[in-house]
């Protein structure tokens, strides 16, 4: 059971990605974009973040970037879940501190070994 | 002439379905009209159109639409050029009027993708939440009926503190409960067994007590006897005696009369006893029979309940499989809706710049006339003695016309003349105005 902090701007991503979690028993907190989501961060304490890349406002890499500045999430995982799958954004999250890259349509099982993996 | 052309032309969308509708009523009646009226009738309905068309149809407005072809006529062209400024005006007006329309049909249009798009999120958030509730009850359902087989009810009864005994205890609880029972019944019969060897033992005392009293009546007999020779030996003499022996013969007759009743009533006994042991026995049998009995139903009938038992998990072993492949369809479910949302996504990411880019290109056309009126402003008095080209407004460039290009441009009087007014020329970015 973990907390974990999910970022979209599409409502119907974010039901999906809080469905697939809450059924595995974790605390989903959900965010609409990347500001509201850095002030959700500053509030309380996450165990994990999953964020989109294309938002209004903030996008995910800097929204990565922000969070790693926030003492309560410098060590955290932070995965970024999009339909951009170019390499040059990846290095761009990468050198931002994301933890991994999931490409979007996600399968929820996948999601679920994935957190697995970076929560343990 | 020109009026019917131009007529033509205006209504060339409607003439077919116009035609059409004048046809229906003639084809209506034409099964039942013989075929000489039919014959008449025919090319008196063609001229009836005809006239109907250029005499009754009213003629339109002289003013192009936007999707009229910009072709003129080379007449047209010539006195376009003698009076430049007010046909560039009137064409300024035609752009306007044709870029406010475009707005209002692209506004339609972003309102209708707009809708359409909420549509589509409110049904996926709303299959996304019933699926939610799908699933919390199947596994609410599958808790419930897990519950049965384990120790506790479920999630449900936990919370509550009430634990439930599983089926497997109600089972084993009604095992030992039939159990007790035949164990009960059994020592029953053991005991009316017990009952009826005591029952044999009364008999036997009531045998010795009839032995005794036989020897009691012996003795009477004796003690009688005895009597009667004292009195026969002693005489009258001594009359003390007598008295006593009569008294002895009057005892023994109470002894004899005792002796009578008891034996009486120990044959009465004696045959009580005999039918309530016939009964006893009767009984221990059948309760021993009975026990016997229960004892193999409760067996069969706890064989039987587990073999339910183990019907019935497995039957919940298959429960769990088809719910892991409800849940596998509910992952591609929830991957499907995903394609849908992500097309949803591009398409909004689409549509803002689709429609600012649209503008600009209108933009850009409007420009480009402007720059057009004025240049054949300044070129006014060179274009009437020019020869008389085709002037047509295009939209897009087609390959046709980036063919003829640097021809026209060759011909065209300005061309070469003035590269100012060359450089003022918009650049082409999709939309052009080109003069041949």
């Amino acid at each position: 059971m973990a907390a974990i902090l999910v970022v979209d701007d599409s409502t119907t991503m974010r039901q999906m990605v809080a469905f697939t979690l809450t059924s595995a028993g974790h605390e989903v907190v959900e965010a609409p974009d990347g500001n509201k989501a850095l002030g959700i961060a500053k509030q309380r304490k996450f165990d994990l973040v999953i964020t989109d890349v294309n938002m209004p406002g903030m996008n995910g890499i800097d929204l990565v970037q922000g969070l790693r500045e926030l003492p309560d999430c410098k060590f955290i995982p932070i995965l970024v879940l999009t339909t951009e799958a170019g390499a040059e954004l990846k290095a761009k999250g990468k050198s931002a501190g994301a933890t991994g890259w999931i490409v979007k349509p996600f399968n929820p099982e996948v999601l679920l070994d994935t957190l697995k993996k970076v929560l343990d | 002439m020109k009026v019917l052309r131009f007529k033509l032309y205006a209504y060339r969308n409607r003439l077919v379905p116009m035609f059409v509708l004048v046809m229906i009523p003639w084809l209506a009646v034409a099964p039942w009209a013989p075929w000489w009226a039919i014959s008449i009738a025919m090319p008196l309905l063609f001229i009836c159109a005809a006239l109907l068309f250029v005499h009754v149809l009213p003629t339109p407005s002289m003013t192009p639409r936007a999707t009229d072809v910009g072709t003129l006529t080379e007449a047209e062209v010539l006195r376009m050029r003698r009076n430049p400024d007010q046909n560039a005006q009137q064409l300024l007006a035609r752009w306007a009027m044709m870029t406010r329309d475009s707005k209002l049909q692209l506004e339609e249009v972003d309102q209708h993708v707009s809708e359409v798009m909420n549509h589509a999120e409110s049904a996926v958030v709303e299959i996304g939440r019933r699926f939610v509730e799908v699933t919390r009850k199947t596994r609410k359902q599958v808790e419930l009926a897990v519950g049965l087989l384990s120790r506790t009810g479920g999630e449900e009864a936990r919370a509550t503190g009430q634990a439930l005994d599983s089926l497997t205890d109600y089972i084993n609880a009604s095992d030992a409960l039939l159990k007790n029972l035949g164990e009960q019944l059994l020592a029953l019969g053991e005991q009316l067994a017990n009952l009826a060897a005591r029952q044999e033992a009364v008999r036997e005392d009531s045998k010795r007590i009839d032995g005794a009293l036989d020897q009691l009546a012996a003795l009477a007999s004796e003690i009688r006897v005895l009597a009667l020779d004292s009195s026969r030996r002693g005489g009258t003499d001594n009359r003390a005696f007598v008295e006593m022996t009569d008294r002895v013969r009057a005892l023994s007759l109470t002894a004899d009369e005792s002796s009578r009743a008891i034996r009486k009533t120990l044959e009465d006994i004696k045959a009580q006893a005999g039918t309530t042991d016939t009964a006893i026995r009767a009984l221990a049998k059948q309760a021993r029979d009975a026990g016997r009995t229960s004892a193999q139903e409760v067996t069969e009938l706890t064989g039987a309940t587990l073999r339910k038992t183990q019907e019935v998990h497995s039957a919940l072993g298959e429960i769990g499989a088809l719910g892991e492949r409800i849940q596998d369809d509910i992952n591609q479910i929830v991957i499907e809706l995903q394609f849908q949302d992500i097309t949803q996504q591009k398409l909004q990411r689409l549509k803002q710049p689709m429609i600012s880019e649209l503008a600009s290109s209108w933009l850009s056309m409007f420009e480009e006339t402007r720059a057009f009126n004025r240049k054949l402003s300044a070129t006014a008095g060179d274009a009437v003695e020019a020869p008389a080209t085709p002037f047509r407004v295009s939209l897009k460039k087609s390959p046709e016309a980036e063919k003829r290009a640097p021809e026209a441009d060759r011909k065209s009087p300005a061309a070469g003349k003035d590269p100012k007014q060359d450089a003022e020329r918009p650049r082409d970015d999709g939309s052009k105005v080109e003069l041949f």
